[in-house]
C-alpha cells in the first residue's frame, strides 16, 4: 500500500473546505450546502468502483454556464469590492464541477488552485474566528494534498513514459520502487513539513510590515461596533449574535440588579459632520486627553479625575468574550476604572471617552471595572471636565435643506418652539433646547420611519446628503441613520449635540446576573447638551424594535456561544487585531529578553503563576501547589520519554518489529539490563554475537559474572524464543537477579 | 556528483500567486492574509530544503543489465540510497544522461530516453527502480552518466544530482524464428537421426558389431557373439552426433560499395543481413543445431560450431558487435568441407558463389521473408525500419 491509496479522498475533502470556508466568511451556507453535497457524491459517482465521469464537452459547457453566471453577477452590480467574492465563488463551483470529470494529476492541480483561489478571495471579506480556523485547517490539508499530488504525477509520468514503449514483447508495468513502511515516513515528512510551514508562517506575520493602531480590519457587512459613523455603505447588514462582552450592574451595595432602561453603554463620541466624506468624526481634537493607569487588581479603581468619589455609585464590570477592543465601554457618566491588568487609559474629559493606550502590551483587556454615577451632578462633571468643555457656542451644520426640514417638522408638531425667546434666561434656553430634541426624537419615532437593515435601496447619490435624503426622501434605514438624522436636526438649529456609538444592553440574565451583549446590539444614539455641565441622552430609535429585532433572531445555539466566543476573543485578540504596535511591543519584549539574558522569561513566568494563582484563588499556599503539581508534571513527562526510549531501545536490540505484542516486550526487557551489566563489567556483546556465545567468551574473562548471567541469558532464550510467559512475580525476581548480577559486574560483590 | 536546482513553470507561477497574495496582504490589513502569504514562502524555504536535503548524498548504482535485443523492452534496474539521515526520498526520477563526447554514439542513438521512478527510499534504505529502454538498433549501448530529479513535495523548485557511471551494454540483433522446414532444408539431411561415430561409448542406441581392437573396454565385448574364428566380437553404439551448420556472413565489401539499386539503404540491407544470420542461428540453437560462424571481411574470430543457449548468447553477442564503419579486410575464411558441415552464406547485395564450397546456400536478407515463420510481421518491420531510415524505395536483392 502506498501514500496515494487515499488521494482522491483527500482532495475531495480539500474542496469541501474550501466550500465551507468560503460559505462562513459569505454567509452564503446554501452555496456550502449544494456544492458540498455535490463534492461528497463525487466521491461515489466519479471516484466510486464505477467510476462514471461528466463528458468534456458537459464540463466545458457547465464550466462556460457558471462563468456566464458570475459574469452576469459583476455587471448585476458591478461593485469592485465583490469582485473577490465572484471569483471564489466561481473557483468553487469550478472545483467541484472538476471533481466529476475524468482527470489525471495535472487536473487535479486546477482543482486545488481554484480551492485556494476561493480560499484566498474569501479572506478579503471575513475576519471571522470560525472562518480563520477553516482557513488554517485548509492550508495544512493543502500541503499534504499537495505532496500527494507530486506523488500521483509521478507515477502518472512514469506510467505515461511506459505506454509510449512499443516492442515485440510486452512491456512491464510500472511498479513504484518503494522502501519500508511508505506510508509512515510520508506521514512523518507531512507533519514536518507543516509545522516548519507554520512557524516560517508565523514568522513572517510577526514581522510583516504594518501600520501602528490599524487594530484589525473593519472587513464585512455585519452588525457590530465601529467607532466612526459612515454613512456611504448602502448594503444589507447580517445580523449577529456574537456575544461580545457581558456587564455586570451593580448596585451601591454591590447587588447585580437589572436597570429599569437599557443600559446604553458608550464607546466613541462623534460631533461633527464631514459632508465630504459623509461620515461623523470628532471635532475637538484631543487637546485635553488625560492618561490614568491601574494596577492590575481589580478591586483598586483610580479616578478618572473626579475630586472624590462619593459613595452611591454603580459599578459596572465588563468581560470580555469576542469582542478585542481598546474602547472602554461605559454608562454615563463613570468617575473611576479599575482592570486586571496594569494598564494605561486615556479620558477625553469634555465627553468622557475612554480608551486603553495599548502600548507594551500584546493583547487586550479581558475585564475592567468602572464606578458610574447615572446622574452625576454638573459639579461631578465640572470636576472631571475643568476646562476642556469648550463654551456655549452654536455647532456648525450647513446641509442644504436639513434646517427647513428642522423648521418644519417644528411647525407641524411644535409650533411654539419656533417662536424666539424673549428675555429667556440661560435654563429656558437649555429648556427650549430638550423640549426641540424631544420633539426631533418624536417625529423619528413616528409611523413615517421605519427601522431595517437592508440599506440596499438606499442610494447614494453625488451632491444629495444621505442625512438629508434619509429625512425627506427614504425614511429608513438603522440607528445610524436615525441618529444622524436627529444630529442633522439639532444641529441645524444650533443646538449642540453628539452622536454617540457603542452597545446598547438589553439582554439580562438572571441565572448569571449580567447583562448579555452581542454584536446586534451595537447602536448609536444622540446626546444633547441641556445644560453648560450636563447633557442627555435621546435615542430616535426605539428601543423596542431593537429588542423585537434581538427576540426574533434567537436560536438554540445561542445557548452555546460562549463558548464559541471565548475561542473568538482570542483569535481577535490575538491575531485579527495584532498591529503595527503590537508588533512593537513584541520586538521591544525580545531584545529586553534577550538583553536581560532570560530574566523577562523568568517574570512572565512569575507574571503567569501569579494569574494562576488569582484564577483558582488559592492564596499564598497556591504557589506551592503550583511548584508541586510543575514537579509532578516535568517528572511525568521525564518519566514518559525515558520509558518510550528504553521501549524502543528493547525492540532494537530484540529485532522485535511493531508485530510483537508490548508485554512480550515488557518481559524481555531484562535482557537490555543483562547488557548494560555485561558492559560494565568490560565484556560487551557485540550485536553479532548470540548471547549463549558471548557468555562463553565472558566465561574466559570474568567467569563469575558469566555464572551469575547464564540463567538470566537462558531464561531470556526461553522468553523470546520458547514462548515463556513470565508473571509479575517471575520479573520481580529476574530483576532482583540482574540488580545482583550488575553488583558483581561492578566488583561489588 | 553535481548538484543543481531547477525553477519549473510551476514555481514561477507559484512565486506569481504569491507576491500577488502578498501585495494584497500589504493593502489590505488583512492578518490572516499576512499568515497565508508567510506560509506561501514557508514552502518555497521548505521545497528547496526537502528536495535538496533528500537527494544529498543520494547513492546511484545501475545494475549491469548484460544485453538487449532490438525491438524488445530492455530492463535497466538501479539500486538508490538516499544519503539523508533523517529525510526519506520520495517521487524520484532516475534518468540516463546523453553521453556529453559526441564522439561516441551513447544510448540515445540506441532508444528513446526512458527514466525509472521511485516511489520512496527511507533515509539510508536501498531500494531498486528499473527504466525499460526499448532499443531501435544493434550494437554496443554506452551509458555514462545517472541523473536522479526530485521536486517533491511541492513541485516548485526541482533538484537534481548527477553522477558519472559508464557502462556498456550490447545490443543483440533483431531476430525472427525461421521455419523449421527451411532450417532442415538448409541442412540436406534433416534435423532428426544421429549419424554413428567412429568411437565405443558406453551409451546411446545400438549400432552393431565389429571385431575386438586392442584397447576396446571390456564391458563393451559381446560375450554371447563370437567371430567365425571364435575371436570376440564389441558391440558398437550410435553416438549423439547432431547436425552441424556453418553461417557465413559476407561483409567484405564495404557499405558504400554495395551494388544494390539506387536509393536503397545500404547500411539497411547490412544489419537486415546480420538479423538474418542472427534468426538462423537462433532457430537452429533451438532445434538442437550446432551452429558456427565466419564473418568475412572483418577481424573477428569465428566460433566454432556448438549448441545450447550459452552459445547462442556468445554468437549473437559476437552478431551484435559487428562494427559495420570499421575498415573491411579481403581476409580469406576458412570454408569446412560438405561433409562436416553445411555451410549457408548470406551476402548483402549479390551471391558470391566463391564464398563457400560447391553445397553450400547463398541467401540474401530478402530472403528472410520466405524463411520466416511468419512473413507478414518480417515485412512490417523491414517496412517500419524503412521509415524510421528515411527511404521508400524497396530492393528484393537476387534471389538464392
Amino acid at each position: 500500500m502506498t501514500p496515494l491509496f487515499r488521494y482522491r479522498r483527500y482532495l475531495r475533502i480539500e474542496v469541501l473546505l474550501a466550500v465551507t470556508a468560503y460559505a462562513v466568511a459569505l454567509q452564503t451556507f446554501e452555496l456550502m450546502f449544494i456544492l458540498g453535497a455535490a463534492a461528497l457524491a463525487s466521491g461515489y459517482v466519479s471516484d466510486g468502483p464505477r467510476g462514471r465521469y461528466l463528458p468534456m464537452w458537459a464540463t466545458t459547457i457547465l464550466a462556460a454556464i457558471l462563468f456566464g453566471w458570475s459574469i452576469f453577477s459583476f455587471l448585476e452590480n458591478p461593485d469592485p469590492a465583490s469582485t473577490m467574492a465572484l471569483v471564489g465563488r466561481l473557483g468553487c463551483c469550478l472545483a467541484v464541477l472538476r471533481l466529476f470529470g475524468r482527470r489525471s494529476a495535472r487536473e487535479d492541480r486546477q482543482v486545488i488552485l481554484l480551492a485556494v483561489v476561493a480560499v484566498v478571495g474569501a479572506c478579503l471579506y471575513s475576519f471571522q474566528f470560525l472562518f480563520g480556523f477553516l482557513v488554517v485547517v485548509f492550508s495544512l490539508h493543502t500541503v499534504q494534498v499537495i505532496m500527494l499530488n507530486r506523488l500521483q504525477s509521478g507515477l502518472e509520468d512514469a506510467r505515461a513514459d511506459r505506454r509510449g514503449l512499443t516492442a515485440d514483447l510486452p512491456v512491464p508495468p510500472v511498479e513504484g520502487a518503494s522502501g519500508r513502511s511508505p506510508i509512515t515516513q510520508f506521514r512523518a515528512l507531512v507533519v514536518g513539513c507543516t509545522v516548519v510551514a507554520c512557524v516560517l508562517a508565523t514568522g513572517v506575520f510577526l514581522i510583516f510590515p504594518r501600520k501602528i493602531d490599524a487594530g484589525g480590519a473593519s472587513l464585512g457587512s455585519r452588525t457590530g461596533f465601529t467607532p466612526e459613523v459612515d454613512l456611504t455603505r448602502n448594503d444589507q447588514l447580517e445580523q449577529s449574535n456574537r456575544e461580545v462582552f457581558t456587564v455586570e450592574w451593580a448596585d451601591p451595595q454591590g447587588v447585580p440588579i437589572q436597570w429599569p432602561q437599557p443600559l446604553r453603554l458608550r464607546g466613541a463620541v462623534l460631533d461633527r459632520w464631514n459632508e465630504a466624506d459623509r461620515r461623523w468624526m470628532t471635532s475637538a481634537g484631543r487637546r485635553y486627553l488625560r492618561t490614568v493607569t491601574t494596577s492590575g487588581d481589580p478591586d483598586v479603581f483610580v479616578s478618572l479625575g473626579a475630586a472624590e468619589i462619593g459613595r452611591g455609585l454603580y459599578t459596572q464590570t465588563v468581560t470580555m468574550r469576542s469582542l478585542a477592543t481598546s474602547r472602554v465601554f461605559a454608562r454615563w457618566a463613570p468617575l473611576a476604572i479599575a482592570c486586571d491588568q496594569p494598564r494605561t487609559f486615556t479620558i477625553e474629559p469634555a465627553d468622557l471617552e475612554l480608551e486603553d493606550t495599548i502600548t507594551g502590551e500584546l493583547d487586550r483587556f479581558t475585564t475592567y471595572r468602572l464606578l458610574v454615577d447615572p446622574n452625576p451632578s454638573p459639579e461631578v462633571i465640572q470636576s472631571i471636565a475643568g476646562d476642556a468643555i469648550p463654551p456655549v457656542r452654536p455647532p456648525i451644520f450647513k446641509v442644504p435643506g436639513v434646517r427647513e426640514e428642522a423648521e418644519r417638522i417644528l411647525a407641524e408638531n411644535a409650533p411654539s418652539l419656533l417662536e424666539p425667546l424673549v428675555d429667556a434666561d440661560e435654563e429656558g434656553q437649555w429648556r427650549r433646547n430638550r423640549q426641540i430634541a424631544e420633539t426631533f426624537t418624536n417625529y423619528l419615532r413616528g409611523d413615517d420611519f421605519r427601522y431595517t437593515l437592508d440599506l440596499r435601496r438606499f442610494v447614494q447619490r453625488r451632491g444629495v446628503d444621505p442625512i438629508y435624503a434619509f429625512l425627506t426622501e427614504y425614511r429608513f434605514g438603522h440607528c445610524e441613520y436615525f441618529a444622524s438624522g436627529l444630529a442633522g436636526l439639532c444641529q441645524s438649529l444650533g443646538i449642540e449635540c453628539r452622536v454617540v456609538t457603542g452597545f446598547v444592553a438589553v439582554e439580562y440574565d438572571d441565572s448569571i446576573g449580567r447583562y448579555i451583549v452581542r454584536e446586534s446590539n451595537a447602536h448609536a444614539w444622540v446626546e444633547v447638551r441641556t445644560g453648560r455641565w450636563s447633557w442627555r441622552e435621546f435615542d430616535p430609535t426605539s428601543s423596542e424594535i431593537l429588542e423585537a429585532l434581538q427576540a426574533g433572531r434567537r436560536s438554540w445555539a445561542d445557548d452555546w456561544r460562549w463558548l464559541y466566543d471565548r475561542a473568538d476573543f482570542l483569535w481577535t485578540s490575538r491575531f485579527v487585531t495584532f498591529d503595527g504596535t503590537t508588533q512593537a511591543t513584541l520586538a521591544d519584549r525580545f531584545g529586553e529578553f534577550v538583553g536581560s539574558g532570560g530574566r523577562g522569561a523568568f517574570e512572565d513566568a512569575k507574571s503567569m503563576a501569579r494569574k494562576v494563582n488569582q484564577y483558582f484563588q488559592l492564596g499564598p499556599a497556591g504557589y506551592i501547589w503550583l511548584g508541586v503539581v510543575a514537579l509532578a508534571v516535568s517528572l511525568a513527562v521525564i518519566a514518559i520519554v525515558a520509558e518510550v526510549r528504553r521501549r524502543r531501545r528493547i525492540r532494537e536490540v530484540l529485532h522485535a518489529g511493531k508485530d510483537v505484542p508490548l508485554r512480550r516486550i515488557r518481559e524481555a526487557a531484562f535482557y537490555l539490563d543483562l547488557l548494560k551489566a555485561f558492559e560494565a563489567a568490560g565484556c560487551a556483546k557485540p550485536g553479532s554475537t548470540p548471547p549463549l556465545m558471548h557468555l562463553e567468551k565472558v566465561l574466559r574473562v570474568r567467569p563469575d559474572v558469566a555464572e551469575a548471567a547464564r540463567p538470566l541469558v537462558e531464561l531470556f532464550y526461553e522468553v523470546r524464543f520458547g514462548n515463556r510467559r513470565l508473571d509479575a512475580t517471575a520479573r520481580r525476581s529476574v530483576a532482583e537477579s540482574v540488580l545482583r548480577l550488575r553488583a558483581i559486574a561492578e566488583g561489588g560483590l | 556528483m553535481r548538484y543543481r536546482y531547477h525553477l519549473n513553470l510551476a514555481g514561477l507561477l507559484y512565486l506569481a500567486v504569491t507576491l500577488l497574495v502578498g501585495f494584497a496582504a500589504t493593502v489590505r490589513p488583512n492578518n490572516l492574509l499576512v499568515w497565508i502569504f508567510g506560509l506561501l514562502l514557508g514552502l518555497i524555504v521548505i521545497s528547496g530544503l526537502i528536495s535538496g536535503g533528500a537527494l544529498f548524498r543520494i547513492s546511484m548504482r545501475r545494475l549491469d543489465p548484460m544485453n538487449g535485443r532490438v525491438d524488445r523492452p530492455l530492463v535497466v534496474r538501479y539500486a538508490i540510497q538516499g544519503g539523508s539521515r533523517f529525510i526519506p526520498l520520495f517521487d524520484v526520477r532516475i534518468r540516463e544522461v546523453p553521453c556529453a563526447n559526441v564522439e561516441f554514439a551513447d544510448w540515445t542513438s540506441f532508444a528513446a530516453e526512458a527514466s525509472a521512478w521511485v516511489l520512496h527510499a527511507g533515509p539510508g534504505e536501498t531500494v531498486h527502480a528499473e527504466a525499460v529502454f526499448v532499443p531501435r538498433r544493434r550494437g554496443r549501448m554506452r551509458f555514462d552518466r545517472l541523473e536522479a530529479r526530485s521536486s517533491f513535495p511541492f513541485g516548485l523548485i526541482g533538484k537534481s544530482v548527477t553522477i558519472g557511471k559508464e557502462l556498456e551494454t550490447l545490443i543483440f540483433p533483431r531476430t525472427c524464428r525461421i521455419r523449421e522446414g527451411a532450417i532442415e532444408k538448409l541442412l540436406g539431411g534433416g534435423i532428426g537421426g544421429g549419424r554413428s561415430g567412429p568411437g565405443t561409448g558406453s551409451i546411446g542406441e545400438y549400432a552393431g558389431l565389429r571385431e575386438y581392437r586392442p584397447g576396446d573396454s571390456v564391458r563393451s565385448v559381446a560375450w554371447k557373439r563370437f567371430r567365425p574364428d571364435h575371436s570376440p566380437v564389441v558391440i558398437q553404439r550410435a553416438m549423439p552426433s547432431p547436425p552441424r551448420l556453418i553461417l557465413i556472413l559476407d561483409l567484405r565489401r564495404p557499405t558504400a560499395q554495395l551494388r544494390l539499386i539506387e536509393g536503397s539503404n545500404h547500411r539497411e540491407r547490412e544489419e537486415e543481413a546480420i538479423s538474418f544470420v542472427a534468426s538462423i542461428a537462433e532457430t537452429s540453437i533451438r532445434l538442437g543445431v550446432e551452429v558456427g560462424l565466419r564473418i568475412a571481411g572483418t577481424s573477428m574470430p569465428d566460433l566454432p560450431m556448438r549448441g545450447g543457449r550459452r552459445h547462442l548468447d556468445r554468437l549473437q553477442a559476437h552478431l551484435a558487435a559487428v562494427e559495420l564503419d570499421s575498415e573491411r579486410l579481403d581476409r580469406e575464411t576458412v570454408i569446412p568441407s560438405p561433409n562436416v558441415a553445411s555451410v549457408v552464406v548470406i551476402h548483402v547485395d549479390r551471391v558470391d558463389p566463391g564464398l563457400g564450397n560447391h553445397g553450400a546456400w547463398h541467401l540474401l536478407p530478402a530472403n528472410l521473408v520466405e524463411f520466416a515463420e511468419r512473413p507478414m510481421e518480417v515485412r512490417d518491420s523491414a517496412a517500419q525500419s524503412r521509415e524510421s531510415g528515411g527511404s521508400d524505395s524497396d530492393d528484393a536483392g537476387a534471389a538464392a
